[in-house]
């Protein structure tokens, strides 16, 4: 599966919870419908994304919460 | 540095919050039902350093510390710190991307004085928050 540096770098936030099986459904699940990041993580996540691109992550934002249930989602956001 | 104007502890049991502080509930000051965060908050005043102590029990799933109290039961969830201006503080938290912003609030608290200003940040897992009272 050919991945871009951004989508290397968001993965590896969810590699280093859930281990490199994770790569195998990564773009097919929702990752707070199936249990895999929480409200904690949802800050962990913000935190990482913010460092990894320097941008901010408006985790008070509707949308921003709900782009954080994708994969895709989560790479368009900090694009 | 700013005063330090509350510590809050989150935990999914009253007593068990009261018997680790060396408290009883007679000294509870006040209770407030948050609508917005889904929690049931106790006002506890230390005299003797002039702290608050906030306890913070979730209402249910919807709350903002339900995850926390799932993980830890019992614990120091943040530090409250007054601030003279709140927008400063969130333009100066904005500008770091080591800063998380969790949520901006407008409420009213007696024991702080009536109307207040408040605003949580996370920074490598620990949650502050800034209080601008006197908004009467």
């Amino acid at each position: 599966m050919e991945i871009s540096q951004v989508e290397k770098i968001v993965a590896q936030f969810f590699i280093e919870r859930e281990g490199d099986e994770i790569m195998k459904v990564i773009k097919k699940i929702d990752f707070v419908d199936e249990g895999i990041i929480d409200s904690l993580d949802i800050v962990s996540l913000a935190e990482y994304l913010q460092i990894k691109f320097n941008k901010k992550i408006d985790i008070t934002k509707y949308e921003t919460l709900q782009a954080f249930h994708s994969f895709n989602d989560i790479v368009k956001l900090v694009s | 540095m700013n005063k330090v104007h509350h510590i809050g502890i989150a935990s999914e049991d009253l007593n068990l919050a009261l018997y680790a502080l060396g408290t009883d509930k007679s000294k509870i000051k006040e209770v407030i039902d948050d609508t917005i965060q889904h929690n049931i908050l106790h006002f506890i005043h230390q005299e003797n350093s002039d702290l608050w102590i906030e306890i913070i029990i979730p209402k249910n799933d919807n709350s903002t510390i339900q995850n926390f109290v799932k993980k830890n039961k019992m614990g120091l969830h943040h530090i409250g710190f007054l601030c003279d201006n709140i927008n400063d503080v969130e333009q100066k938290f904005n500008s770091s991307v080591e800063a998380v912003k969790l949520g901006k609030y407008h409420t009213t608290v007696d024991s702080f004085g009536g109307k207040i200003s408040t605003i949580f940040f996370a920074i490598k897992g620990m949650i502050v928050e800034y209080v601008e009272t006197g908004n009467e």
